[in-house]
Order: structure tokens, then C-alpha cells, then sequence
């Protein structure tokens, strides 16, 4: 797969780069990406995807544009409320890149569609917005052995890990289990700003773009904490764990309960 | 005194602020001094004297269901971080 002489111009400033170069972006040419969400997380993480030359995209999303987005996800503006949100989204980014191909998937990610859904990809992105989501698109690729790149907000703190595996620590070997409901509010409840969502999803592009350009990555068997109300970034070591029931010896299949997902006790992360 | 960071859904016990400091020469001891101060902690993150499934802890940045678990010695200048999974986005 060669690159065009636009193509040459387009991406010379990433070319540039002292370890980026043709080989480099003739491989994230030819990778298939999903990412899941296409809300907070999901455009900045299309968005910077796109702008790197990803050659395919499968935005998954099944929500439509609605007012309260838009303090966030930049790729929609008031004429988009209630128009789907994925084709909305992939239609903004092919007007950003036309040589790639962005496909817009207008579906609900779910515990029994997930490890169809994410079979087939070079990784997978995640930018959903409840545990759920996050555990079916956790295990699927646990199981599909697809790398994953995790990025999850909540008001002033971001997190983000990147999972290959067969080599890593999953997002499950970390938290076994989903907080009982009403112990962690959503955004809805708790509150987000788009310069949040945007450091999180900026962070899990650039490693999911390092990851197919063949790269070293940084967040692996690591879960990056950042407070940006304080500018800390910790990391913390995460080991694998056999007996995880998503990438261990022998997989069990664990849906977390919608009920999980309440939208109960938003006082309970309030200051 | 160490360093408890805590996440931001258990804020709630430090007034919203990202980290405070407490007393103890362990981890078990850290925490029942910081619900002696802040009554309600203590359940908040152990049950039956364990720490809860869904909640992480770790000593310097390491977990310590790898290590000792709340018998993890805790000095002046050890950081510790006490987390349950987050899901926003």
C-alpha cells in the first residue's frame, strides 16, 4: 500500500517526525479501528484518528445530537440535534480526510452483540459512557484478542490504559466487578467539560495511532490518573491476573447489570 | 503522616479535595483513623474486614492485593490511592 503524493503532503508534518515515517503511515493506512462512542471521548478520539490517517473507521454509536452535548463533542453543532449521531460524526470527519474511510454504525453496543461487533478490527477504541458498555466491549475483545485502548471521565479526573492481549492487564483483571449502583455518578449527574474528555481522548489516540504505526506505547500494564484540578498525573503498575474471567485461563461470560448504570445518588462524588 | 488520594466518587469524605493525610503505620490502620475523622469511610471501602471487591487500593502506586493487603506498612512519605472504577464519557 503506497501513498499518494497528496497523501505525502497531507501527513508531512507527522512524517517529520524523527521515528514516524512512510512505513509508519503506509501501517496506520491500512488498519481498521472501532471505536465505540461517538459522545465526549469518542471525537476527539475519531477526530485525532482521522487527522493521523487511520485508513478505516467504524464510528458505533446508536444515540442521536441532543443540546446538552454540545459543551463537548465538537464534531456537532445546533443544526445536528436529533440527527443521528454516528452519521453525523463520520460525515464531519470524511469532510476533515477523504482519504480514509469512516463508517458510521448506528447500534447499541451490548453484551450480546459486543463480540461480534469487534471482531475483525486492528483495535478498538473505547469511548463509551457506562459500565455496561465498557465490560461488554472489555471482554469482546478479551476474547477476539483485539488490542483495546480505555479512556473513562468523571468531573476533574481522567483515566486511560491501553490492553494487548495476551500480554496485559484488561481493564476486568483491574476491576473485577462494577461499583454497586450509585456509588460512581455518571457525567450526567456529576458533571464533565470538554477540555476533559478531550485530554482523555487525545490521550488514547496518540497511543492507539503509536500501537499501529508499531511504536512503543507507554500505558501498557499501566493506568494513567490524572486530577487536572490539580495537573497530577499518576501512573499505577497493573498486573495480569490468571483467574481474570475476561483474558484469564478460561473465559466466563459476566454482563454487568444496566441496573448498575442508575442514575441514583449523584450527590455521592459532589464535593 | 502518608498521602490518601482519593477518587473522585469518594470525595464526598474529604471535602472534595483530591488528597488529604492521615495517621497509621498501616494501611488498615490509615483507614480507621481517617473514619474515625470521617465517620462512614471505613464501610465505604472494607466489608468484613476486607477490602471491597470493587474497590483498588494501592501503596505507592502498587496494589496491594499483590502484597500484604491492609497489613501493607504505610510510612510518612508512602502515597496512597484508593479507587473504584470510573465509567464516563
Amino acid at each position: 500500500m503506497s501513498l499518494s503524493l497528496d497523501e505525502i503532503k497531507r501527513y508531512s508534518r507527522q512524517l517529520v517526525l524523527p521515528d514516524f515515517g512512510s512505513r509508519e503511515q503506509r501501517r496506520l493506512k491500512k488498519s481498521k479501528v472501532a471505536v465505540t462512542g461517538a459522545g465526549g471521548l469518542g471525537c476527539p478520539i475519531s477526530t485525532y484518528l482521522t487527522l493521523a490517517g487511520v485508513g478505516r473507521i467504524d464510528l458505533i454509536d446508536m444515540d442521536r445530537v441532543d443540546l446538552t452535548n454540545l459543551n463537548r463533542q465538537f464534531l456537532y453543532g445546533p443544526e445536528d440535534i436529533d440527527k443521528v449521531k454516528a452519521e453525523r460524526a463520520a460525515e464531519a470527519l470524511t469532510r476533515i480526510n477523504p482519504e480514509i474511510e469512516v463508517n458510521a454504525i448506528n447500534e447499541k453496543v451490548t453484551y450480546d452483540n459486543a463480540f461480534d461487533l469487534l471482531k475483525g478490527y486492528d483495535a478498538v477504541v473505547d469511548g463509551t459512557d457506562n459500565f455496561p458498555v465498557r465490560y461488554a466491549v472489555n471482554d469482546a475483545c478479551a476474547v477476539n484478542k483485539v488490542p483495546l485502548f480505555h479512556g473513562a471521565v468523571l468531573m476533574y479526573e481522567g483515566r486511560a490504559m491501553s490492553i494487548i492481549p495476551g500480554e496485559t492487564a484488561c481493564f476486568r483483571c483491574v476491576f473485577p466487578e462494577a461499583p454497586p449502583a450509585g456509588m460512581v455518578p455518571t457525567c450526567r449527574e456529576a458533571g464533565v467539560i470538554g477540555a476533559m474528555t478531550g485530554l482523555i481522548g487525545s490521550i488514547q489516540a496518540l497511543e492507539t495511532i503509536r500501537y499501529l504505526a508499531d511504536q512503543e506505547i507507554a500505558l501498557k500494564n499501566t493506568l494513567l490518573i490524572i486530577n487536572a484540578d490539580t495537573m497530577s498525573f499518576d501512573k499505577i503498575r497493573l498486573t495480569r491476573r490468571e483467574n481474570c474471567t475476561a483474558c484469564g485461563e478460561k473465559f466466563v461470560p459476566k454482563p454487568v447489570d444496566e441496573v448498575c448504570d442508575t442514575r441514583i445518588a449523584a450527590t455521592e462524588g459532589r464535593s | 503522616m502518608a498521602t490518601v488520594r482519593l477518587a473522585t466518587p469518594l470525595r464526598k469524605f474529604s471535602d472534595g479535595k483530591p488528597e488529604i493525610t492521615a495517621e497509621g503505620a498501616t494501611l488498615e490502620e490509615v483507614i480507621k483513623n481517617i473514619d474515625s475523622e470521617r465517620p462512614g469511610f471505613a464501610d465505604k471501602v472494607l466489608e468484613n474486614g476486607e477490602i471491597k471487591r470493587f474497590i483498588n487500593i494501592y501503596v505507592n502506586n502498587e496494589d496491594v492485593r499483590m502484597g500484604e493487603g491492609l497489613k501493607t506498612k504505610v510510612g510518612d512519605k508512602d502515597v496512597i490511592s484508593i479507587l473504584p472504577a470510573v465509567s464516563g464519557g
